[in-house]
């Protein structure tokens, strides 16, 4: 019921203008609906309207007939009821939702000099009782007004009626404005609330929305492209995964904008054929929402009407406002899984760093840079590092997924455009590149020591792929970069270190005649007896700062203390072995310690006399060893060359054959069952292995047996990997 | 078996830190699992992964395939001109 839909404060609005108008017109009024039920309580002078109000159902109904008469109204008119003279003003107004008419009735007014003769009138009438007791009461308590009176009259009870269609009109307004909000507040709710279900919000926007009969969502998939990954609404699902470029049709042209659109009577608009392509079928209106981000465009929301609807502007506009809200929602989002995924992929970042720490190796830092940026890609093809190199001339590669020539000639590329500069890094801390092959890459500067001195590029399938992972490659690149700063530092550190303790040593040795001469010589010896195979190539460096140090007193040593802590605890070993010489008992000292003491002790002495003694500490084969070295030393040229690269030089089907060979010769196996081994080492499955040799895979079985238990391996895993290890040994 | 990406990123990281620790080891995927401590299928999705973008060597398939490093293409001599 439209009464009960009004506020109180409308009615009393309503009622206070009514009894003003009342007042000042001296005319009894009432507001009714269209039923002639009284909207609000009636400003009663006249005794006939109290009678009305008064709830006398009967005068009710027979007043109402009356009134019927005069149903087709549409302004104010002085109206005769029950008897020519009796006069009523009746001022028709449309309801506020406007479908039916409501009245203002005012009265009782008769022309002035009247009154008499309508009492005749009422008298000669025939009437009886009631019905001529309601006439002579009509006419008796009537106001007499003149014709100009009467004419003032209606006018401004007409103005009374359009009051009141006004305040009603706008209260009405407001109650229905205020429902909707109120559901459409629930939508922008439900949206908040379940952001992962879109779809429910679109249905709820729909139910709520006048007018709205597809909804969705086209997400932006790649630069310029862009598909519908939600979509709701009868009709609808034949848009469900369509995707259409910037530019094309209406949904292209909202992709184009920073603004929402919006188009009306597009059905022949040949711009709507992506819709109708769609199975879209009859519409008349489009809206479009763009969902962005800073300066992103993720996608484009959007809503088909089939048919137009007169919508209230001011919902319109909150409608509006609520549908960027949710697009707002489904940004956040968006931003979120992408950062999630920035999140999951960061993570192990910090393992991975860890490792790098540890590594304290550029080449190996460089392995790992690109091993971990092909992990934290989803679709990757390659990643290559470019390196300088030491001369600054040349640059080192370290890649994967890309062929040889391409990667030389990728890097020479990179060196020009990158290395070059002085630092490198651009704002962002990347640069995107295309390949002269079309090849997206993603490059990153390995900024250190004051300057850019490698490129970490990685090959990605878009421009969408850069987005998602450049952070988290950036991250990497900039680990990376932190990395092999300390190791650049600890490296001229220890370059420091060492050319502080070579003109240490240097002035020690001025001093000291034989002793520097000795030492000079066990330098050199070291050195050769690294070449020789008699330690190992890093040995010789640490052997050598050790045997420079002993030649420094103790105050100069304490100095070296943190530089050279190693080197110090061997001399510390070398010197109790000096203490117990020519002493018997139990001596366990390290072996660098022992080479330190052998080499010493054959430079101090000549070779004739110094290959016939033993000494305390140091084991037989390796003063026997060294013996045997001295003795040769003048005719052995570097023929022995240790390759730094031997990782690099792998070949695994070499290994396995020499491996293969080693094995069969240290566990004795037979002809048959090093076939078998050979086909495990291949990866081949015992019903293979039994197709290949011939033999029933029962054989084969008990063939593993015996291999396992010669080679002591519990599995073919094992076996295989104790091929590979002797294969490389 | 259902695994998050979170999850077999981590999975990658360990496997490709492993492999780059040991170059020279031969693995199945269960052997590995008992190395890492971790459940086999998952770790079999995460070397399958490796070895599709090159970082592992696969020879032979299922259970009996054997996973091992390989090393990246280096070359430290380039000229730049």
């Amino acid at each position: 019921m439209i009464e009960k839909s009004w506020a109180m404060d409308v009615r009393k609005t309503v009622e206070e203008i009514q009894h003003t108008y009342a007042e000042f017109t001296r005319l009894s009024i009432l507001i009714v609906d269209g039923q002639g039920r009284p909207l609000v309580k009636p400003s009663s002078y006249h005794p006939f309207f109290k009678k009305l109000v008064d709830a006398d159902e009967e005068t009710r109904e027979r007043f109402w007939q009356e009134v019927r008469h005069y149903a087709g109204l549409t302004r104010p008119a002085l109206c005769d009821l029950w008897l020519p003279g009796v006069k009523f003003i009746i001022a028709p107004f449309k309801s506020p939702a406007g479908d039916v008419v409501y009245y203002v009735l005012a009265g009782v007014l008769i022309q002035s000099g009247t009154k008499e003769m309508l009492e005749e009138e009422v008298a000669g009438s025939g009437l009886y009782d009631e019905s001529r007791k309601l006439l002579l009461d009509l006419v008796l308590e009537a106001e007499e007004l003149s014709g100009e009176e009467a004419e003032t009259w209606r006018e401004k009870i007409g103005k009374l009626a359009e009051t009141a269609e006004r305040i009603l009109r706008s209260a009405h307004r407001e109650a229905y404005v205020r429902d909707r909000l109120s559901e459409l507040r629930g939508v922008l709710s439900t949206a908040r609330r379940e952001r992962d279900s879109i779809d429910r919000t679109f249905e709820q926007f729909m139910d709520v929305s006048g007018g709205s009969d597809v909804m969705g969502y086209a997400e932006r998939v790649g630069p310029g492209e862009y598909r519908v990954s939600r979509v709701v609404g009868e009709g609808g699902s034949g848009l469900q995964d369509a995707e259409f470029r910037e530019g094309e049709g209406f949904l292209g042209q909202a992709a184009l904008s920073d603004n929402p659109m919006q188009w009306t009577d597009i059905q022949r608009d040949p711009r709507s054929f992506f819709l109708k392509q769609n199975g879209i079928g009859e519409f008349y209106g489009l809206r479009c929402f763009p969902v962005r981000v800073g300066g992103e465009q993720l996608g484009i929301l959007f809503i088909v009407s089939r048919k137009k609807v007169q919508t209230d502007a001011l919902l319109r506009e909150f409608e509006d406002v609520l549908i960027a809200l949710v697009g707002e929602y489904i940004a956040s989002g968006t931003i979120e899984a992408r950062m999630e995924r920035q999140i999951q992929r960061l993570r192990p970042l910090m393992e991975v760093t860890r490792f790098m720490i540890s590594a304290q190796n550029t080449q190996r830092i460089m392995f790992m840079l690109v091993d971990m940026s092909l992990s934290l890609v989803w679709n990757p093809s390659s990643a290559i590092i470019v390196h300088e190199s030491s001369s600054g001339e040349k640059v080192q590669i370290v890649s994967r997924g890309i062929a040889n020539d391409f990667a030389e000639q990728y890097a020479r590329d990179v060196a020009k455009r990158i290395l070059r500069e002085s630092t490198g890094a651009n704002s962002a801390g990347f640069e995107l590149s295309q390949t002269e092959e079309g090849q997206l890459m993603i490059e990153y500067p390995i900024v250190y020591a004051g300057k850019t001195r490698g490129v970490l590029a990685v090959s990605l399938s878009s421009e969408q792929e850069a987005e998602e992972c450049r952070e988290v490659l950036l991250a990497l690149a900039t680990m990376g970069s932190i990395i092999l700063q300390s190791v650049y530092d600890q490296q001229q550190m220890n370059l420091q270190n060492e050319r502080f303790l070579k003109l240490m040593y240097t002035s020690a040795k001025a001093g000291q005649d034989d002793q520097g001469k000795n030492t000079d010589l066990a330098l050199r010896l070291l050195d050769e007896y690294a070449r020789y195979g008699g330690i190992a190539a890093e040995e010789a460096p640490f052997l050598q700062r050790t045997a420079m140090l002993s030649v420094l007193d103790d105050a100069s040593r304490s100095e070296l203390n943190e530089a050279f802590a190693g080197e110090l605890a061997v001399l510390k070993e070398y010197q109790e072995m000096l203490d117990s010489e020519g002493q018997t008992g139990t001596f366990s000292y390290s072996r660098p310690a022992q080479v330190l003491r052998t080499v010493l002790y054959f430079a101090a002495l000549d070779e004739e006399t110094a290959g016939r003694l033993h000494l305390t500490g140091v084991s037989p084969e390796l003063f026997n060893h060294f013996r045997k070295f001295m003795a040769v030393r003048h005719t052995v040229q570097s023929e022995v060359v240790l390759s730094d690269g031997a990782a690099a030089s792998f070949n695994p089907a070499e290994a396995e054959e020499r491996g293969i060979e080693a094995i069969v010769r240290e566990f004795g196996l037979s002809k048959r069952e090093k076939e078998v081994l050979e086909l495990v080492v291949r990866a081949s499955s015992n019903k293979d292995i039994a197709a290949k040799l011939f033999i029933s895979e029962h054989t084969v079985k008990n063939h593993l047996t015996n291999i396992f238990n010669k080679m002591s391996v519990s599995d073919r895993a094992q076996a295989i990997a104790r091929v590979f290890n002797r294969g490389i040994g | 078996m259902t695994i998050s990406d979170q999850e077999l990123l981590k999975l990658q990281m360990e496997c490709t830190m492993f492999f780059e620790n040991n170059p020279y080891a031969y693995e199945t995927a269960r052997g590995l699992a008992k190395k890492l401590g971790r459940a086999v299928e998952p770790l079999q999705i995460a070397l399958n992964r490796l070895a599709a973008i090159s970082i592992l060597d696969k020879r032979g398939e299922g259970n009996m395939a054997i996973y091992s490093y390989k090393t990246p293409y280096t070359q430290s001599e380039v000229e730049i001109h």
